[in-house]
């Protein structure tokens, strides 16, 4: 018998003081769909992290098909056959289907084309062995999560994956693509692909898993053949763990309902009708599985995604709640899940983060002062057992549990009359966790209503007085705590049949269209609601990314520019003459190129902002070196190469020693500038030879031959853009770093090349700048930076990087350039050119702006 | 790390400003003296306002590319309502100040309410502003001959000796001071400069500070633009053209780090004097003028390197000690 295809023998991890992985041991066959089950935070993440290499562990043995890894990375785990789908997929949104499939499979070598036909087949190939109906050609951001997965999956089977790891892969699926999704693995297995399986779906696993393995707390519980086990049998090795922690016990009765919660809708949010009570003194758990909507039923009552439908009614009285701001004065509190980047502001100190919440009610002049801040954060410090150095530690010092008591410190200085806790405990050794659940029972018992949201059981079984488990998006069920037990909250949240239900859970209404019977207060919002409902998947996949349709801005940009010169031929024939735009176009052919490096680097998620000075040294010497009578392609390959020299200095800078782009190329700019400066003394380059001036041809003719050589640097860059692989790196690297590197691309090195490219046309624009004039001026190119960004800008390429065609670039500039000779030929006064610019600047992002603000309203 | 602490930028820079000072008392003419020092807080004023505005912005991880064309706009704006509106110029500058918040103002909305990256919203207002300048002006006309009274704030001396811009940017120094470092706003600047998103959970009204930084940058470009007027006695549509860069490499000298969250005023003012000093004992030492901007721009690169390898450091230390300790 072949070894298997991965085996795992006594894995640990930890990460600080949490013990992720307590020695778990797991095996893959060829041919074999292995199920891996737990709950939440039991494991299975870490575990797969392990196996793509993605973490080191810090015990244990890992063979693949028999042969011991001890330094696995990311990339040989892939070159080993090991492929992962995760829930949130590695793609760059930017790019198209048939990009994302080449961009995992191709080589990372720059210097190829980029073959679209073959490109198209296989992407068609694979997308139609993974059954998907979807158009290779489709940008991946305006596809819905199930159809980023296929894509996914299509990019492992692509890759010949011989380990295929699929983490909850039909979370998102309707039941249609879930039955094409189980046959497709049917048939990977018949292949004799090993295939890890996670889900949380018990029905799907004895469909296709031929064993499972459940973890708990970081240990197998055991691993069993599908045909020896049962759901309840499952279940029951899922949860049920001895109860380690001693949960202290409830003290006061309950009192008056402080919170109701009627029929609360939020579509985009996901939330669905959800009602319930909660009373002071009272814990409320909500129980279910990640993606539920628990999380996101808090942000709708703390005002981060406001209701769009039902009723908050606070105290008795209905209340509203468009932002936080609204939440905290109305007594809100929300302790978010995700500690590091919302809960607490890492750099800043124990005081600042804790007093945060409540500056302007401590403070109400607004004038700071050390001492209440200082007592504020030295009693909750007391209070919560914070353990710091001291209180103006930053909270990146502290360990998870301290961190989470810093949150829940700000949130208690606000004098909340609800609080809600969000996952209060993950992450967070075992002492800090009994000493939260201990304030929060003391919380409770001085009359806060509070809502646990909480993945763990035992947890939400311990400290709850009922228990309210959610499932796409709706509060299903309530159980008191005496009714609750685990299987029976791991059945509701799976969506099967609740045990020990109650009935004090609202039932669903039948109209599942409106939002219920308290849609009459908001008739108009509830309508709205409906229609965003409608179009919920379409509107969630392309909202990602602002969701521009293919090429919307650069058609608009030619189209403004279309209208322009439309109103100029009526208004100024005179300007279509060969004597007005000659000239003109000339003007233009050295900014166009500018304008194209500017894009090169700002498709990078970068900025250059030296191409002026730059542009002036090219310009200087390569006028010295034709005042040499060096012969005109040497002056060529000088003004390139200073370039591209002074471009790789801001490149190696800023992806070197990863500094901010902005500053480094401010401080380059000034530099350049200021010695060229010192070095010429203002002076011209003279005595240049008739040669060198419009390449030694006629007016005409060097007037046209520049042009010529702009359009065409210009066309060949923006079809190399889209056709060599190159190219595409940059926008790669743009949409998404990380992706790219766990593409096997290289984001500094792509980087490095975008800055040094960029020069290299700026050396090129000088050059066609110099020769239309007599002398060489050091001062030429002052300013450039600007009009060559605003010509990106305006022309679409994004400056959060990996969007925008380069051709848009051309009418951007365009519309820039002739705005001022057509301000002459309409007799306008000429001088308002730049403030035209300015506002044709502003007039193009504010509606990309509005578009997306529209969109994800 | 105890170089690290020791090299922290505010000490760079102070080392900077030490050996400016040692080499230019050497160097230059009349530098040590009472009157020089008065005579670069006058040279100093403009650049110093403007690096006083973008501090905050700065802090709250944004920037303000306009603040150098907003002050042409007053400038240009001042002028006009002075002569052809025939306004006493006191009604004219308070006219000014308030163009300058309205045009802050502007910058605010479009970040706030469209969600517009700073960067790109600052850099069409840079061109809109100047541009509106040209076109009051017709790109030539230039306004002179203002009031001996107004005239005073630029060129006079309060006690015939101190500048008069030295009690107004003392004010103003002292109060974004007081906004960044003793008011809750500052707080919120920093908070959202750290972590926007956090500052929203916070309960943060993120919209209206945001919306005060960009009007205080405007203001001040403002009042800047008064103290230049009535320093060169001309208001021209090209007043202030690349002040912005240069107050921007102030404030990043000064600390403050352009991701936002850390930086203070006292460290701007720092940046701002070793600036300013920097180029006036170069014109003293009777150095060419350039030798200031090679200079300024190499000191803003070495600091930023400096830092970016300190950062460094640790990390390599940390992972060489953390690689030898795991292996069995």
């Amino acid at each position: 018998m072949p070894p298997p295809l991965l085996q795992l023998h006594s894995i640990t991890k930890s990460f600080e003081a949490v013990r992720a992985l307590r020695g778990v041991s797991f095996s893959l066959h060829a041919g074999e769909v292995h199920a891996l089950l737990g709950e939440n935070g039991a494991g299975k993440s870490t575990l797969i992290k392990v196996i793509t290499g993605a973490h080191a562990p810090d015990g244990g043995t890992l063979k693949i098909r028999g042969e011991e890894h001890t330094h696995l990375t990311p990339r040989m785990a892939q070159q080993l056959g090991i492929a992962c789908i995760y829930q949130q997929p590695a793609l760059f949104p930017d790019l198209s289907v048939a990009e994302n499939i080449a961009l995992a499979l191709e080589p990372p070598a720059p210097w190829r084309l980029v073959r679209r036909g073959a490109r198209m087949a296989r992407a068609r190939e694979l997308m139609t062995r993974v059954g998907a109906q979807i158009d290779p050609t489709t940008e991946v951001g305006r596809l819905s999560m199930p159809e980023q997965q296929l894509v996914e999956i299509a990019k492992a089977l692509g890759a010949g994956a011989r380990i295929l790891i699929m983490d909850e892969p039909t979370a998102s699926l309707t039941q249609q693509e879930e039955r094409l999704l189980l046959a497709l693995i049917r048939e990977l297995r018949t292949a004799g692909v090993g295939i890890i399986y996670i889900s949380h779906r018990l029905d799907e696993i004895f469909q296709i898993a031929d064993r499972v393995t459940v973890l708990r707390d970081g240990e197998s519980v055991g691993t069993y053949p599908i045909g020896e086990i049962n759901e309840a049998g499952l279940i029951h090795a899922m949860v049920g763990r001895e109860m380690t922690t001693i949960y202290p016990p409830a003290s006061a009765p309950p009192r008056e309902v402080v919170l109701s919660v009627q029929q609360l809708g939020c579509a985009s949010a996901g939330v669905r009708e959800v009602s319930f009570d909660v009373r002071a003194g009272e814990v409320f758990g909500l129980s279910g599985l990640v993606g539920a909507g628990r999380t996101e039923l808090a942000r709708v009552l703390f005002g981060l995604t406001p209701a769009e439908c039902g009723a908050i009614i606070l105290n008795g009285r209905p209340v509203g709640i468009a932002s936080p701001e609204e939440a905290v004065a109305h007594g809100i509190a929300y302790v978010p899940e995700d500690r590091r980047r919302h809960g607490v502001i890492l750099p800043m100190t124990i005081t600042a983060n804790s007093s945060l919440a409540i500056l302007s009610r401590l403070f109400p002049r607004r004038w700071m002062r050390a001492a209440p801040e200082r007592a504020l954060a030295a009693d909750f410090i007391r209070d919560l057992r914070i353990k710091a150095a001291s209180s103006e530690a930053p909270g990146a010092s502290l360990s998870g549990g301290n961190q989470q008591k810093v949150a829940i410190a700000r949130w208690l200085a606000t004098k909340p009359k609800v609080l809600i806790l969000d996952e209060p405990t993950q992450g967070v050794d075992i002492g800090a966790k009994a000493e939260i659940h201990g304030i929060i029972r003391r919380l409770a018992a001085d009359g806060l209503a509070i809502i646990l949201i909480s993945s763990e059981l035992p947890e939400i079984l311990g400290m709850s007085d009922r228990i309210g488990v959610m499932r796409g998006g709706k509060l299903t069920v309530v159980f008191t705590a005496a009714e609750a037990t685990a299987p029976s909250l791991m059945a509701a949240a799976l969506g099967q049949e609740p045990q020990a239900g109650d009935a004090a859970a609202p039932p669903a209404p039948p109209h599942r269209g409106l939002c219920g019977p308290l849609a009459a207060i908001a008739p108009a919002q509830a309508k709205a609601a409906e229609q965003r409902r409608t179009a919920a998947w379409s509107a969630q996949s392309s909202v990602r990314r602002g969701g521009a349709s293919g090429a919307f801005r650069e058609w608009s940009v030619a189209a403004a520019l279309a209208v322009l010169l439309a109103v100029l031929a009526v208004l100024a024939p005179r300007f279509f003459t060969a004597a007005q735009l000659v000239p003109l176009l000339t003007a233009a052919a050295p900014a166009l190129l500018a304008a194209a490096g500017a894009s090169l680097v700002i498709l990078t998620r970068q900025i250059d902002i030296s191409i002026g000075s730059q542009f002036a040294w090219c310009s200087v010497l390569a006028g010295l070196a034709a005042a040499q009578g060096w012969p005109l392609p040497a002056v060529c390959a000088v003004a390139v190469a200073v370039g591209v020299g002074l471009g790789a200095i801001n490149g190696l800078l800023v992806a070197g020693l990863q500094l901010p782009s902005i500053v480094v190329t401010l401080a380059s700019m000034v530099t350049l500038r200021e010695a060229l400066r010192w070095w010429r003394e203002g002076e011209m380059v003279r005595d240049l030879p008739s040669t060198f001036q419009w390449f030694g041809l006629s007016q005409t003719t060097g007037q046209w031959t520049t042009i010529a050589i702009s359009a065409a640097c210009f066309g060949l860059l923006a079809l190399a853009l889209g056709r060599v692989a190159g190219g595409r790196f940059l926008y790669a690297v743009g949409s998404d770093a990380e992706a790219a590197r766990l593409a096997g691309l290289r984001p500094r090195v792509v980087t490095f090349g975008a800055f040094a490219a960029a020069g290299g046309l700026t050396g090129l624009a000088a050059l066609l700048n110099a020769v239309r004039f007599t002398d060489v001026d050091p001062k030429s190119g002052q300013g450039l930076e600007m009009q060559a960004i605003a010509a990106a800008v305006v022309g679409g390429i994004a400056i959060a990087g990996g969007r925008g065609k380069l051709w848009g670039v051309l009418p951007g500039l365009l519309i820039l350039t002739i705005i001022g000779p057509a301000l002459v030929f309409t007799h306008t006064p000429p001088q308002w050119e730049r403030a035209l610019q300015g506002a044709i600047i502003l007039l193009a992002v504010g509606a990309d702006g509005w578009r997306n603000r529209e969109k994800t309203a | 790390m105890n170089l690290r602490r020791f090299l922290r930028p505010e000490l760079l820079l102070l080392a900077a400003l030490g050996l400016e000072l040692a080499v230019f008392s050497q160097t230059a003419t009349n530098f040590l003296s009472a009157t020089n020092a008065l005579e670069i807080v006058r040279q100093g004023t403009e650049i110093g306002l403007l690096a006083l505005a973008l501090t905050p912005v700065i802090l709250t991880g944004g920037i303000d590319l306009s603040v150098g064309s907003l002050l042409g706009l007053c400038a240009v704006v001042f002028g006009k309502l002075w002569r052809d509106a025939h306004f006493p110029p006191a009604l004219a500058g308070a006219c000014t100040l308030g163009l300058g918040a309205l045009g802050g103002r502007l910058n605010a909305l479009l970040i706030t309410e469209l969600r517009i990256p700073p960067l790109i919203v600052t850099l069409g207002s840079f061109s809109l502003f100047r541009g509106i300048a040209e076109g009051l002006t017709g790109g030539v006309e230039n306004y002179t001959g203002f009031p001996s009274s107004f005239l005073f704030l630029g060129q006079g001396y309060v006690f015939g000796f101190i500048p008069a811009q030295l009690p107004l940017v003392l004010v103003a120094a002292a109060a974004v001071w007081l906004l960044v470092h003793r008011t809750v706003y500052g707080r919120a600047f920093r908070a959202i400069g750290f972590a926007p998103e956090g500052a929203r959970y916070a309960g943060i009204p993120v919209a209206s500070r945001l919306t005060l930084v960009y009007v205080l940058s405007g203001l001040l470009s403002a009042v800047a633009a008064l103290t230049y007027v009535a320093h060169l006695g001309q208001a021209k549509a090209d007043a202030g053209t690349g002040y912005e860069l240069l107050a921007i490499t102030a404030v990043v000298l000064g600390g403050a780090s352009i991701f936002g969250g850390v930086g203070s005023v006292h460290g701007t003012i720092l940046g701002v004097t070793v600036l300013a000093v920097l180029r006036n004992g170069l014109i003293l030492s009777d150095q060419p003028s350039e030798l200031t901007g090679i200079l300024t721009g190499g000191l803003l690169l070495a600091v930023l390197i400096v830092e970016a390898v300190l950062k460094k450091l640790p990390s390599w230390t940390a992972g060489r000690f953390k690689r030898s300790g795991s292996s069995p």
